[in-house]
């Protein structure tokens, strides 16, 4: 690494991205690893450069940024490298990623700059977020430890619709938009960050709580945090495994603490089995929550945090009359420091012999969740599946062993408990009305599916959400209601459910109470098309004692 | 002709039986799918060896 020439002297450099050859990106930057690592050290920047090199991705130019102050890196500078005999930077380099080529890089950003001139500062405002639409993917930084170079990195992720397969859709709800400050202009890129441990002030499990926490940061305005503070967090308290740096590891109470002492509260669940495992991960993805997974191969723990997920449209069976949207859920997409950001995992059951043999550390007495992940390791490179010869990948099985919510504090309730509101309340309850319609004859109830799916969100997006247009919009008139007469806490539990012979309702329930005091709010209908839908929906919110939200039209008075 | 005076229906009763009803019902619902839900309150519990786990995978 070469230093500018002045301590205050910046250099810009923007080249062409070789889509053809990733790898030569490595080269470009002149990263190599020390001597004595291992071949396999650069296999996150590798991942990097093949991601990137992705035709939907499309990576055409790269502007390096030679000198670049990084918080991360500086705490773990000033708690760890400074006082190591080899004289690391406290400084890094940071690399901007463009879908445009190297030429028309300087062209768009000098524009940029003059149309804050012209536009004042709300049209240059919108200028940077339409440019940084068209042409930024996002940042790399690359920290001065060329064995574990890659530092803060927040790329955009693959959109939600899939190529050439239209029932497939993925979703990064925990993904927030970043600032970013690049040659004098204002950028901007949706993301969650990424960084490599290096095995001296973190470990898998504290960047992985790095990673999930900043979703929790942005939904609560938490102050900052870096890798060094959540090691000595983590180890405030108790230091089970040996000294916290050069890190030797976490345990999960270590991981829990951490994610305490930030002020989010942990939430922990063992994945005991694959449905409910599943359904939990939806309802955490579905909520814009970035979960950590505790996952094991059998023989060594891992922990990396769910960033998205992907789930597909498919005729799937009831069970018992109830079908759980979670049951779409077919991949999760993981930031995995062995790896690289927004890694694909399919989630898959085994059966229980198989995974005793598979998995001998952990105790199983239900089928189980495991991640398949496939990735190529023998050149040191790592790349999705799309990229490379199949027949190079090297299938891994980790099961999921536990699930770490990280949630606001005053969120009380958990997902299982919500889907447990839904199946053993809502759709029993609905059992009951049905039972009774049919005997008085009032209109012909049939035994239609209970369809659901359950999640908690944030008031002011779930009403957002209502808002927004959308496919089975529900009537302005209810939304309007809803924001008018009903008011609601910080956090709401949502279950969502329709079936044949009624229209969608969404059933908020109460996050701050407790299992044993559980209130409902409101029941919200959507549409009343149906005629069984207000009978119900009356039925529901007298016997749940909440309030009924629907459209004027098929109002039915409730104080 | 006298006509038989009606006894007046207690609605009490009515109302509990169909309460009654309703609650066998819900319970018959709840019965049936008690398996799909989580037991949060048994085997889910956690013990100080879930908090114990070294986390410490090779990168």
């Amino acid at each position: 690494m070469t230093a500018p020439s002045s301590p205050y002297g910046q250099v810009l450099t923007c080249l062409a991205f070789d889509r053809e050859h990733p790898e030569t990106f490595l080269a470009t930057l002149d990263v190599r690893p020390p001597a004595l690592a291992d071949e396999f050290s650069l296999r996150q920047l590798c991942y990097l450069a093949y991601y990137l090199a992705d035709p939907i991705i499309d990576c055409k130019a790269f502007l390096i940024e030679n000198h670049y102050i990084d918080r991360d890196h500086m705490e773990d500078h000033s708690v760890f490298y400074s006082r190591t005999f080899y004289p690391y930077p406290n400084y890094c380099r940071r690399v901007h990623f463009f879908s445009i080529a190297p030429s028309e890089v300087g062209i768009e950003i000098d524009r940029l700059r003059r149309s804050a001139r012209s536009d004042g500062r709300n049209g240059y405002l919108k200028n940077a977020r339409e440019l940084s639409d068209r042409i930024y993917i996002g940042f790399s930084v690359l920290k001065p430890l060329t064995g574990t170079p890659v530092g803060r990195t927040v790329i955009k992720a693959f959109p939600e619709a899939k190529k050439g397969e239209p029932d497939y859709h993925r979703l990064f709800s925990g993904s927030h938009t970043h600032q970013v400050h690049v040659a004098g202009v204002t950028l901007f890129v949706k993301g969650i960050p990424f960084q490599q441990q290096d095995k001296a002030v973190a470990a898998c499990a504290t960047t992985a709580i790095w990673s999930a926490l900043h979703r929790a940061r942005e939904l609560e305005n938490l102050a900052p945090f870096t890798p060094a503070q959540i090691t000595a967090l983590a180890s405030r308290n108790s230091l089970p495994f040996g000294r916290p740096m050069p890190s030797e590891g976490l345990s999960v109470d270590q991981m829990c603490q951490a994610v305490q002492s930030m002020g989010v509260s942990p939430v922990l669940r063992r994945a005991e089995n694959f449905d409910n495992s599943r359904a939990l991960l939806y309802s955490a993805v579905r909520s814009g929550i970035a979960p950590v997974l505790v996952i094991t191969d059998g023989r060594q723990w891992h922990a990396v945090a769910v960033t998205g997920m992907g789930t597909r449209e498919k005729e799937v069976p009831d069970r018992e009359g109830v079908r759980d949207g979670a049951a779409c859920l077919e991949a999760l997409y993981l930031h995995d420091d062995r790896v690289g950001p927004y890694l694909k995992a399919d989630i898959q059951s085994m059966e229980v012999l198989p995974a005793r043999t598979t998995f001998p550390n952990v105790t199983i007495k239900q089928p189980p969740l495991v991640l398949a992940i496939q990735f190529d390791q023998r050149q040191g490179t790592a790349a999705q599946r799309w990229l490379i010869d199949e027949t190079d990948l090297e299938d891994q099985r980790w099961l999921l062993s536990h699930i770490l919510f990280p949630m606001h504090p005053k969120v009380r309730i958990t997902f299982g408990e919500l889907r447990e509101i839904a199946i053993q309340w809502l759709a029993a309850e609905i059992d009951v009305y049905r039972e009774e319609v049919a005997g008085t004859a009032q209109t012909k109830a049939s035994s239609s599916i209970f369809d659901f799916e359950t999640w908690i969100a944030k008031s002011s997006a779930y009403q957002e959400g209502l808002l927004l247009r959308q496919e089975q919009a529900p009537d302005m008139g209810v939304v309007t209601s809803l924001a008018e007469n009903v008011s609601l806490p910080r956090y709401v539990g949502v279950i969502r459910f329709e079936a044949e012979d009624f229209d969608r309702m969404d059933f908020l329930v109460d996050t701050t109470t407790t299992e044993r005091n559980l209130h409902a709010i409101a029941l919200v209908v959507h549409a009343a098309t149906k005629d069984f839908t207000m009978g119900l929906a009356d039925y529901l919110s007298r016997h749940f004692e909440c309030r009924l939200v629907a459209s004027s039209g098929a109002r039915i008075a409730r104080p | 002709m006298t006509t038989k005076k009606e006894q007046p229906v207690d609605v009490t009763l009515v109302n509990q039986a169909e309460e009654a009803r309703r609650e066998a019902a819900r319970q018959r619902a709840r019965d049936r799918r008690k398996a799909l839900v989580e037991p949060i309150h048994e085997s889910a519990q956690l013990t100080a060896d879930d908090y114990a786990i070294r986390i410490n995978a090779k990168a």
